[in-house]
């Protein structure tokens, strides 16, 4: 039976894309414009990706996306390792994903039907909201990112344990970055990435 | 082939992601090795396993990043 490692796929983070980030975060931080828009547009397309994954929604991503550029833009020249600014930006990114996960507990988490809300309960009627049937744009950004089986497999982990495979297995950080960005142990980040791959597996042999 | 899940398939289990992920010595690799060539359930775990890490590594350098 053949078994082997996984070693010939490449990770996601290169040593030249930290690099080049890294030079991008210098020259920002010493007040180049270009490498700052430079900066920015690659902050946006990594920010929106994880915000979509981890929210699970295209208004919060798109939330989350702009607090993190705003974050890069004030705060660029505080910035102590360069080298790590993605792990920076993951961080900013989730935290802001906290907040509002946070802001929306209390929030309904249904819609209302049209036939349960029909009435206010004294005689007259109250204002219903009708659920949109279109294709929601952050499902349409998946799809065309992650294939249909896998797709469906990592929508359906726990959000702790989603976060993990998309940093360690699709962003391509070491244990130790992900441990940071997660704000756990580099032990319970294999726990829980291994316990992910095991759902994930199943889920896959599922569809 | 034992189909029969044993003391040595739980350890297995145990450090299968270690295994995949490089981490263990090449004596622990040899270990997992010889017990997946007389245990085809644990094969499949970790050739299943081994195929979603290798899914997910694909979406992630399909990404852009």
């Amino acid at each position: 039976v053949p078994v082997t490692n996984p070693e010939n796929v490449n990770l996601s983070i290169s040593e030249t894309d930290r690099e080049s980030c890294a030079r991008l975060v210098r020259a920002s931080a010493a007040g180049d414009r270009e490498a700052m828009e430079r900066l920015l547009m690659r902050a946006q397309e990594v920010a929106y990706r994880f915000g979509l994954l981890v929210c699970g929604h295209a208004q919060d991503a798109e939330d989350v996306m702009q607090d993190a550029l705003l974050k890069t833009y004030r705060y660029v020249s505080r910035i102590k390792e360069p080298e790590a600014f993605r792990t920076w930006l993951y961080t900013t990114v989730r935290n802001a994903c906290l907040m509002k996960r946070r802001r929306h507990v209390g929030e309904p988490a249904h819609l209302t039907s049209i036939e349960q809300g029909g009435s206010s309960g004294d005689g007259g009627t109250q204002p219903v909201e009708v659920e949109d049937h279109a294709r929601p744009a952050d499902q349409m950004m998946i799809d065309a990112w992650v294939s249909g089986r896998l797709r469906q497999a990592l929508i359906a982990l726990p959000p702790s344990y989603r976060m993990i495979v998309v940093l360690r297995e699709m962003e391509g950080l070491s244990t130790r970055e992900v441990a940071k960005v997660a704000g756990i142990s580099e032990a319970n980040v294999k726990t829980r990435l291994h316990r992910a791959r095991v759902m994930l597996r199943q889920a896959l042999e599922g569809v | 082939m034992s189909q029969e899940a044993s003391a040595e398939c739980s350890a297995l289990l145990a450090h299968v992601s270690a295994y995949l992920d490089g981490d263990l010595d090449a004596a622990e690799c040899q270990t997992i090795e010889l017990h997946c060539r007389n245990c085809s359930r644990c094969a499949a775990l970790v050739e299943g396993l081994r195929e979603t890490i290798g899914l997910c590594r694909e979406a992630g350098a399909s990404g852009g990043t």
